[in-house]
Formats: C-alpha cells, structure tokens, sequence
C-alpha cells in the first residue's frame, strides 16, 4: 500500500491551525493571567490599607488638634469596598452587534475579578502601557483639599473665597475657605503673610467670627 | 568555533511556524485592546405627560462616558445627558441620550470603532441631536510621552497629535453629515479643557535643541492645545456643526478678573471666522493670565468650584452613577431633576464640569425637534 507523502503542498501552508491556535489561546490565556492579578492574590502594596482609607481620613479630620495644616483629604475611590458586594456580575463575552467589535480591558479580566482603577493602571505601566488607560493619572493624584468650613450664611470679607468641591462619586463636599489668587495676607501690623500651599486659609488667618471647623470629606458610596 | 544555533527539529520548527501567526495576533490584541473600556449608557429623560421620544446621540472617550475612575460605573449625568434635560425641557418630550464611548480611545478610535461601526445608532428615525467629542487621549498620550524625554526635545509627537486630532475631527463629521439620519437638527462637538494645567507649570527633563535649556511643559503644551481646540471650533463652522467650547468654559472665570471689561470665558472663546494664528496668540499670550486650573474655576471673585476630578483629568459630576464598564452597559430612564430652566440655565449649571459641559452644548440646540 502506498504510503502518502508527509510533507504535502497543504501540509506546508503557513497559516494557523486550529489545534496551534487553541495552544496560542492557551498560552495566551496563561501569559494574561498571570500579567493580571488574581482575586485572591494578595493587593499591590498601596491598596493594602485602602479599606481603611475613608474613616482613616474621617477620623484624622475629627481628631486632629492640628486644624492649621491644609491637608488632601484620602482618595475616596480606593475605599470603595467593591470586593464585599453580596455577588459579584460576570462579565458579558458578547459583543453588541451593532457596536464596536474591538476588544478593551474586559476582554482582560477574568470573571470573578473587579480591580480598581489604580490596579488597572500599574498594571499597564508594568506592562510598558503608557496609552489610553495608562495615560490617565491614577485617582487620588490631587484629592479634596481640606480646610476650615465655610457656612453658606456667613459673609466672607473680600479676599477669601468660599471653595466647593466634589468627590469621585459624585458627592458634594462641603464649601472650604481660600485665599483669593491674588490677594496677599497680611500680619495686624501690615506685614505680608506667606501664602499657605494651595491657599487654604489657616485658622489664625481666617476672618472674624468665622466658626473654626475642618470639614470632612463624605465616605464613598456604593455604586450601582 | 561555530557559535551557530543549532537547527530546530523539522516538526518543531513547523508547529512554531503555525503558532506564530495566532501569537503575534493575541499579543498585539493585549497591548491594543486591554488599554480602553468601553462604557455605554442609554439613559432617557422621562417627562411627565408625553410619551414623544426623541433620541440624542454622543460618540466619544472618557468625557463623554462619564468616567469616574472606576472600571464599573460611570456617571449617570455626563454631559450629554445634562443636554437632554435641557432638550426634555425646550421639546416638551422624552429624550433618549445613547451614549456611546470608550475611556481611553484616540480620536481614530472613537472614529472608527464608535462613530462608523456604531452608526446605526444616530441613523434611528427618532434622531435629532448628535454630539462628539474626541483627541483628549491623544493629547494625554502625548504629553506623558514629552514628558518622559530626556536629552533634546523631540516636539514631534505633540504635533503629529494635532495632525492627528485634525484628520479624524473632519472626517468624523463629513461621516455624520453623510450618515446621521436625514432629520437630524442639532450637530455638535465639544473641545478639550486643559486637564493639569497648574501641575504643567514645571520644567520638562529634556532640553530645546536651539537655546540648550529645558522648557517650561504648560507653554510647550498649551498653544498646541489650542490648535486643536481651533480646528474643532473651525471645522464645526465649515461642516455645519456647532462647536461647545469647553476649553473657555472650563478655563475662563466667570467674572472679569483682568479689568478688560470682557468676562474671562467670555474672552477665550473661540470667535467664528477667526484665524488659527489669531486664537492661538489670544490663548497662549494676550489672555494667558485669564487662564486658570480647573480646579479652581472663579464663577465669581469670591466663590470657586473644583471641575476636576481626584485624577486631575476628567469632570466632576452630580446624579449618581451608573453600571458602565467592565460589567457592561446601563439602559435606562428616569424623570429629570429640573423641568424648568431660568434663563437656559439649571440651578447647578456652573458647580461641575459636566453640568458645564452638558449646558454649553444645549446651547446649540433648536427650540424645536
């Protein structure tokens, strides 16, 4: 009986095979999840003390004797406890038909994982990424500034302004007092005061009658 | 000494031949694809005592998504669903804001993948408004790549995004001129506010191949900006679109902080018909001190409100969040928070970046569908 040939025109053709591709995916699949965290893999080291992130920055704006230190209130994003939702959505793996086809990061992450944003971007750094996603600074680059309330009934004299600021959630965070940017303080006696960083104004260099009160940053909330 | 690799067995050399085709596809998949997140949403303002739906279509990245830096939700009054309050409002009707956006896209991928492949969504007969916004990340990209630069300055990426940014805003709007549904009557794009501004007041690494010294990164940046943001605004005028100008709205105070009796944002608007050179000189020159951080944006000389985010790049909102991200998309509707507006105005219009946002575009609207 003759023996075919191993070596045929069809043989040899350069493309993938399916049993090669599955391997490929396989590999691939290896290669990404071992580039993504996994769940139960221990978080990279800033995010170790995010849970406690929000009280932390609570109880240090209620507990601090030391009101004169403008201050960036924590991050309020890393606090969310997204890991305790009671179950956790999987991730649809079809595409809308009349959308776009292309893949994006929740091609990415395997089901049963939800890192945060900061996760999200050191990993694209660490994998050289410095495009799309891993162009966007991390949250928290320059959380709420943190200062002495203002009242929304209490008349500020000219040269201070009353500062409205948001968090990531969407929360609106109580009105701080500043500086106005060109407004120079001065001592009693008309000397020039230091501007303080990001013009937060100081309790001692705050208006007369103003009640003496750091604001709180609001704990986040749960989203949808 | 023969320091040649020794041959591959035949088989072996075959399989890796038939692997590497799905390997180097799956690898550049990874680097392309796991960079951006998709987050739709459909959110429709339900009015009382109508049931006429008209639909408002926005393409776009992060901005227009909502991004919130989360990976899960986004917000659920970006810009383009504060315009359909405002469009609820003028059309006495409901109005169905698809949202259609991927944070992190390039504006030739907001072109290619949302706006030509999802085209089906602005050609709905129940269209009238469709709105984009994009070349946001190709400015970030390429400033964090100048940013990196040591030795001599290489300006060529920032201005092969400008290139680029022109290329895709025109042809984005000659495909919606030509594919959008017939009765379309609002066309709009919004341009860039300058996220960071005040942390680009620094010295790059690199150095200026003429005067030998490291430049500063906020006026390396800033004209280079405002080119885009020109031929957004000049393109809008030829195409017959009109142009949200998010840069003034955001970086302008609302008051005159400089006594040339023009209101900041007022002063750095784009002008109809101006050249590129005359608004790129107003910009980085003659009204440059009027310019300040969003951070802090004066709606008058003693009160402020942070527009930015904690990431210092995308807009602070109100309204809550919706599902948009990882997890997919939100379809939804609800009544609006305001059914009446003073003066086109909603109460919080100036007090967040997309309620900024959302009011400069529903400037551009019709006062009927």
């Amino acid at each position: 009986m003759a023996t075919p040939p191993r070596h045929t025109p069809e043989r040899d053709r350069w493309g993938p095979a399916v049993g090669f591709l599955l391997v490929a995916l396989g590999l691939v699949g290896g290669a990404i999840a071992a580039w993504w965290p996994a769940a139960e893999a221990p978080p990279p080291a800033p995010e170790a003390a995010a849970p406690a992130a929000s009280a932390a920055s609570m109880q240090v704006a209620a507990a601090s004797p030391d009101v004169s230190a403008p201050a960036r209130a924590t991050p309020a994003r890393d606090a969310r406890p997204g890991a305790s939702a009671p179950a956790t959505p999987r991730i649809p793996r079809v595409r809308d038909p009349n959308g776009d086809q292309t893949p994006d990061l929740a091609d990415y992450i395997n089901d049963g994982e939800k890192p945060t944003m900061n996760d999200v971007i050191a990993r694209l750094h660490a994998a050289g990424i410095h495009t799309g996603l891993g162009a966007f600074n991390p949250p928290g680059t320059k959380p709420p500034l943190v200062g002495i309330a203002v009242p929304e009934d209490f008349a500020l004299p000219p040269g201070y302004v009353r500062h409205y600021q948001a968090t990531d959630d969407g929360q609106r965070i109580e009105p701080i007092l500043m500086f106005a940017p060109d407004y120079q303080p001065t001592t009693a006696d008309g000397r020039p005061i230091a501007v303080p960083k990001y013009r937060v104004v100081p309790p001692e260099l705050a208006p007369p009658g103003l009640p003496i009160r750091r604001i709180v940053v609001p704990a986040p909330i749960q989203g949808p | 000494m023969d320091t040649r690799v020794p041959a591959l067995p035949a088989r072996i050399a075959r399989a890796l031949a038939r692997l590497a085709p799905a390997l180097v596809l799956t690898s550049l998949a990874a680097q392309a694809g796991a960079n951006t997140l998709t987050q739709n949403v459909s959110w429709t303002i339900d009015r009382a005592g109508t049931s006429t739906k008209y639909r408002l279509v926005a393409y776009g990245d992060s901005i227009y998504a909502g991004y919130n830096t989360s990976i899960l939700n986004a917000a659920k009054y970006s810009a383009p669903t504060v315009d359909a309050e405002y469009l609820s409002a003028a059309w006495n009707a409901d109005i169905e804001s698809v949202r259609r956006a991927k944070s992190g896209a390039v504006a030739s991928d907001v072109y290619t993948n949302k706006i030509v492949a999802e085209k089906s969504y602005m050609q709905d007969s129940s269209t009238r408004v469709v709105t984009f916004e994009m070349c946001g990340n190709d400015g970030l990209q390429a400033r964090t790549a100048f940013k990196s630069q040591t030795g001599t300055c290489d300006y060529s990426g920032m201005d092969a995004a400008v290139s680029t940014c022109k290329q895709y805003v025109a042809a984005a709007m000659d495909y919606i001129n030509a594919n959008a549904y017939a009765g379309v009557k609002v066309k709009v794009i919004s341009n860039l506010h300058y996220p960071g501004y005040a942390a680009d007041d620094t010295q790059s690494s690199c150095k200026d191949a003429s005067t030998g010294a490291t430049v500063n990164l906020q006026t390396t940046f800033l004209p280079r900006l405002a080119k885009m943001n020109y031929w957004m605004c000049e393109y809008a005028r030829e195409k017959g679109f009109t142009c949200a100008d998010n840069f003034a709205q955001f970086m302008g105070a609302d008051y005159d902080s400089n006594g040339d009796g023009v209101v900041d944002s007022v002063g750095l608007a784009y002008v109809a018909g101006e050249s590129e050179s005359s608004y790129v000189t107003r910009i980085s020159t003659t009204l440059r001190s009027t310019i300040r951080d969003a951070n802090t944006h004066f709606v008058s000389s003693g009160t402020s409100y942070d527009y930015i985010q904690s990431d210092d790049t995308h807009p602070t909102y109100t309204g809550g969040t919706v599902t948009a991200g990882i997890f997919g998309g939100t379809t939804g509707s609800g009544a609006p928070r305001y059914t009446s507006f003073t003066n086109g105005k909603n109460p919080i219009w100036n007090q967040y970046g997309h309620e900024r946002m959302g009011w400069a575009v529903s400037t551009s609207n019709t006062s009927a569908p």
